[in-house]
């Protein structure tokens, strides 16, 4: 008699899952979904990696450092939006951004000139936001650095044609504060995730769309299809100055982004393209960034994943590489040896 | 138990955040929506007999000018000024009104109802049902896929917050909405309920397992799907839920799990213990800017009131119109 797990993974009876839960599956499109003319796919982007294998007082400077190898990012003066990935009560500290990591950027950013640094996030499990941010350790962080924290579940809202037509949402209502800040900062955790196959960057940008609207848990992204909405909402960021930091140091693998396993990585990426830093990640992971299904649709437009094409700086991949599982869903994005197409 | 020094308070701070419109943001300078609007209106509501009406009247007149401005013509009422969309909105903005006791407002209660009634949670597919019909057994969230509830957003699917809320209007509007559509709809979302506990007790937001794991409860969801199925009751779920919150309230929690955890317990008449002192306590803190929801609920539930129970009398339509 198999398990509930196993009965899931035999039988595909995700598919009931997928219709329960609201979770469509991805359709390719004919044509391209999204306007050409609103992208402008660069050459080349540059991923910063830096070794870190504890969170401690030594992380501004770390990401001081990092951040310097970015002149043309324009900070100074600037209101600096840090979106961390705030989902749960975490006791183990591998299901969040962790809050030091947080307290750095916050340090990192205001060291660099930025006028203003507002932490924001929408949880999309707990409506509570109070209870995470006090459970959490980020709270504590909030207090002592006096950053600004914006509940994007609950900020005021402005409705917002997508850019992308991956799914059928054709618009979101997207938090003020968001669309009102000079550079956002996905802070996402290294973590693999058991719809998407990860969840970086690009994956942490559902936490800005508002629960006020769409309710918790965010279903209608989920009904989307998660990889569309992944490319939807990313492609609609697309234009805005963005910039990503991923908190490495210690990951999640297996069943993430909850229920898996601590994985210490012992890294820290960080970059403007979202594409490459998630690519980059994927191989800090041992996970073939082009088999992740909304990654490489997302190279054909909105970035770089072609090693070929990311310019790395700090450490080199190679030698910070942790070997993360995933569940059996996802074992095709892990292979012996990755290699890159073309 | 009315708690006269923080009762005060509250409502000082919910008064101050008031908008010029009448409504209430959701946090602090944000603009007015239906759900943080519903829930402030409540409270005061509630509070009003035991303070000068001077001082509440007021805000109780522009609340109640801002709720009845925004339903739309069918009932439903949109989430804020900033997006029209109806759904949950709707359920809270029904259960302030009906609470008030006050004829003309009741009935734009019961539009709200009735619109809500005619929009339960998304269906299940017909083929997924088909199926099942011939598959019993072979359903790995191992929930009941006829069961509908309500959902936050119109059109999508039913989940704990919004179906317990919806019970507690339903609940209030007995007797005003004909039996035959208010009962099977309340047999529906009390199946729900039942049907989508964690394993242990309590609620998660809408299933108690996915995806290969089982899910924890969060005290809040449990709170409000206790309200909803009679916190005192002897059930099982009710009995595991209220286990399962009293777990839960054993840590360090928010102000509005604090709430909840008094409304829960005078509900099914309990001793709260220490929460109110926790209560009075959390509340003197500064940190975190507190959402008017919790502010809202807390004020309820240093009180004495509930939810959904009847309060004071607010001053009628026509006489708002100066406000």
């Amino acid at each position: 008699m198999p398990d509930r797990r196993e009965f899931v993974r035999v039988t595909g009876g995700a598919t009931i899952a997928i219709g329960v839960a609201g979770c469509r599956t991805e359709k390719a499109s004919a044509g391209r979904p999204w306007h050409d003319e609103a992208f402008t796919k660069r050459e080349r982007s540059e991923v910063v990696v830096l070794a870190a294998d504890r969170y401690d007082g030594t992380l501004p400077d770390l990401l001081t450092r990092g951040l310097g190898e970015f002149p043309e990012l324009h900070v100074r003066g600037r209101r600096v939006l840090l979106k961390p990935n705030l989902v749960e009560v975490d006791a183990a500290g591998v299901i969040n951004t962790h809050p030091l990591v947080v307290h750095a950027a916050i340090e990192a950013f205001r060291r660099a000139g930025a006028a203003e640094v507002v932490v924001g996030e929408g949880p999309g499990h707990r409506r509570d936001t109070e209870y995470l941010l006090l459970e959490t350790e980020l709270g504590p962080v909030l207090r002592d650095t006096g950053a600004r924290f914006v509940d994007l579940n609950l900020d005021d809202v402005t409705r917002v044609p997508l850019l992308g037509r991956f799914g059928d949402l054709g618009s979101l209502y997207l938090p003020n504060t968001l669309l009102d800040t000079d550079l956002l900062v996905s802070m996402p955790k290294l973590k693999t995730h058991h719809w998407a196959g990860v969840t970086l960057s690009m994956k942490n940008m559902f936490g800005i769309v508002p629960g006020s609207v769409y309710g918790w848990p965010k279903n209608a992204l989920h009904m989307a299809g998660i990889g569309n909405s992944i490319l939807d909402i990313n492609a609609t960021l697309a234009p805005r100055d963005r910039f990503a930091i991923v908190d490495g140091i210690v990951g999640m693998d297996g069943n993430g982004p909850i229920q898996g396993e601590p994985r210490p990585a012992g890294v820290i990426a960080m970059g403007r393209d979202p594409v490459a830093v998630d690519a980059t990640c994927c191989r800090l992971m041992k996970i073939a960034p082009e088999r992740v299904d909304y990654l490489a649709r997302a190279a054909a437009f909105l970035g770089n994943l072609r090693e070929d094409r990311i310019d790395q700086r700090a450490e080199a991949v190679q030698g910070l590489q942790t070997d993360f599982r995933v569940i059996d869903q996802f074992a095709s994005l892990k292979a012996p040896e990755i290699k890159e197409p073309g | 138990m009315f708690i006269p020094e923080l009762a005060t308070e509250l409502a000082r701070r919910l008064i101050a955040r008031q908008n010029t419109d009448g409504g209430w943001p959701a946090v602090k300078s944000g603009r007015s929506a239906t759900e943080p609007t519903a829930w402030a209106f409540r409270a005061l509501t509630a509070l009003a007999p035991n303070v000068d009406a001077v001082v509440i009247g007021p805000a109780l007149a522009g609340a109640t000018k801002w709720l009845l401005d925004r339903q739309k013509p069918t009932g439903a009422w949109p989430v804020s000024d900033l997006a029209s969309d109806g759904g949950f909105g709707t359920t809270v903005a029904g259960l302030a009104l009906a609470a008030t006791g006050e004829e003309t407002l009741i009935e734009r209660s019961v539009t709200g109802a009735r619109w809500l009634l005619a929009n339960p949670g998304k269906r299940v597919s017909w083929r997924t049902r088909m199926w099942l019909r011939w598959n019993p057994g072979q359903n790995p969230l191992e929930i009941d896929l006829r069961l509908r509830g309500w959902p936050w957003q119109e059109g999508m699917w039913g989940w704990v917050e919004p179906t317990a809320v919806a019970l507690l209007l339903f609940r209030a509007l007995s007797g005003r909405i004909e039996s035959d559509s208010l009962e099977p709809a309340i047999a529906d979302g009390e199946a729900l309920l039942r049907d989508r506990t964690c394993p242990g007790g309590g609620w998660n937001h809408g299933l108690g397992y996915s995806h290969g794991e089982d899910l924890w409860p969060y005290p809040d969801t449990t709170a409000f799907a206790l309200l909803a199925l009679g916190a005192g009751g002897s059930e099982e779920a009710v009995v595991q839920g209220r286990e399962a919150l009293a777990r839960m309230l054993d840590e360090p929690v928010s102000r509005l799990t604090t709430a909840l955890g008094i409304l829960v317990a005078e509900e099914a008449g309990t001793d709260p213990g220490p929460l109110h002192d926790r209560l009075v306590a959390q509340w003197s803190e500064g940190f975190p800017e507190p959402t008017t929801r919790a502010a809202a609920i807390s004020l309820l539930a240093c009180s004495g009131a509930t939810l959904s129970g009847p309060g004071a009398s607010v001053p009628r339509v026509e006489e708002t119109a100066d406000a």
